[in-house]
């Protein structure tokens, strides 16, 4: 559309137009993109969260991993060798299990890759979402494939529905609130608190009256489990949202006072 | 339809559409060498639109940036519903209006109290040039930029809308309102 004719006053408007920049622009755009962040990597999303998980799967501890696995064993073990009732030792040893290895989950500045992941501009609650996901997973499919090989023996009466329901309010209340005790406190704290109150719990198996009121958060009824399910997701999410602080609670002045 | 780029600012060694959408799904990709590919194919037609727009070098290589940076993060979001060129003129003008949105303009050189000109000696060979960077300047953004894109860059009232994702009607009438005002800077009395 040329009508400069018509338009003197933009006679030479692409007249003394300075050069642009030189490519050396681009590195200071590459750069400032890895600085600001916020921008997820090319890739669909359930590529990247499968990424991520992958990840952080080399990145947490293989004693927790490992632990987690012999414990459980020994627990089946112990059902299967003594013919014991398997309700019982399974609702001890599972939230024992999830609870200390959440407790243990966070935070990232124990790893040993902690200087790397510290550069990318995944949030530490991504972080903290998909280490929940694996451990709780890895966990939860661990006491599911002992509760089903379990049925498969005389050692549940009630049950494969009923052995599930003994172990699944106590684990995820204690996972809860061990990750919540590690976010905002220290894992050793929490993984302290998560015992415990695990130990409360297993005293309520012995003839001792003490603390035997703690034996509701245990109860294997459908309305107690919700409620327990549901405080356990209350403190989960509060857990999610103290791990996004820029200053956990336990490093107060850990930056310059302005 | 592709900007042809045919302007002052467009003599760019952009290639064919096909080419740049080939390196633009590089850029898709994470490749950075594409994207500096990308940068020497279209930097300097963008980069007059820009410095047309903003009024001042700095600002323009700012909003240049702003622009690769926003093409290196959403590049992905390309259809080709349109061709790179437009594409990208969009992606900068839309940089443009968040980095220039409220901003007040660049002042224009202005000759000073007692009347000379505060830039004197070989300034003197850009007067058609701040010459016709101040009549951009009295222009709202919005028609301003029609303006660039029509008489730098050379493009039809139907790229222009394309470009800026508004209708042809609206192209037409920004550029009346634009060649009002233009025509008030003449008419006005010189200082």
């Amino acid at each position: 559309m040329n009508q400069h004719g018509e338009w003197p006053e933009l006679r030479g408007i692409g007249d003394g137009i300075p050069p642009a920049p030189g490519r050396e622009i681009v590195r200071s755009v590459l750069l400032r993109s890895v600085l600001e962040g916020g921008v997820p990597p090319p890739g669909p999303r359930p590529m990247r969260a499968r990424a991520l998980l992958w990840a952080e799967a080399r990145v947490v501890p293989r004693a927790v991993w490992l632990a987690s696995a012999l414990v459980m064993a020994a627990g089946v073990g112990f059902v299967l060798a003594q013919g014991h009732a398997a309700e019982p030792v399974m609702a001890l040893v599972v939230p024992l299990v999830t609870g200390i290895g959440m407790a243990g989950v966070y935070p990232p500045t124990r790893d040993e890759a902690f200087e790397v992941v510290a550069v990318t501009p995944t949030s530490p609650r991504v972080l903290l979402l998909a280490r929940m996901t694996l451990v709780l997973g890895y966990d939860l499919a661990l006491a599911l494939l002992a509760s089903a090989g379990l049925s498969l023996t005389a050692s549940t009466p009630a049950g494969l529905g009923r052995l599930i329901m003994v172990w699944l309010g106590p684990m995820a209340l204690l996972a809860a609130l061990g990750l919540l005790l590690s976010v905002c406190w220290n894992p050793e704290g929490a993984i302290g608190v998560a015992l415990v109150a695990w130990i409360l719990y297993a005293l309520t198996f012995t003839p001792w009256s003490l603390a035997r009121g703690v034996r509701v958060f245990w109860a294997a009824e459908p309305v107690t489990l919700a409620v327990i399910l549901a405080l356990a997701a209350v403190l989960g999410v509060a857990a999610v949202i103290a791990a996004g602080r820029n200053e956990p609670i336990r490093r107060t002045r850990a930056t310059h006072w302005s | 339809m592709a900007v042809r780029l045919a302007g002052i600012g467009g003599r760019a060694r952009a290639g064919t559409p096909a080419e740049d959408a080939d390196v633009l799904a590089r850029v898709a990709g994470g490749d950075p060498v594409a994207l500096t590919e990308l940068y020497e194919r279209y930097a300097k037609p963008v980069f007059a639109f820009l410095y047309r727009l903003a009024g001042d070098r700095g600002t323009a290589e700012e909003i240049l940036q702003d622009t690769w940076l926003a093409v290196w993060r959403s590049a992905g979001t390309y259809q080709s519903r349109s061709s790179v060129s437009t594409w990208l003129f969009g992606v900068a003008r839309r940089q443009a209006h968040n980095r220039l949105r409220g901003a007040p303009p660049p002042v224009a050189a202005e000759p000073s109290a007692d009347g000379t000109d505060p830039a004197p000696g070989p300034e003197e060979l850009a007067v058609g040039r701040d010459r016709v960077q101040s009549a951009l300047l009295r222009l709202p953004l919005a028609q301003r930029e029609v303006v660039v894109l029509a008489f730098l860059d050379d493009l039809s009232q139907h790229q222009i809308a394309e470009v800026l994702d508004i209708p042809v009607g609206t192209v037409k009438s920004r550029l009346h309102h634009a060649r009002a005002t233009l025509r008030e800077c003449i008419d006005e009395p010189t200082r």
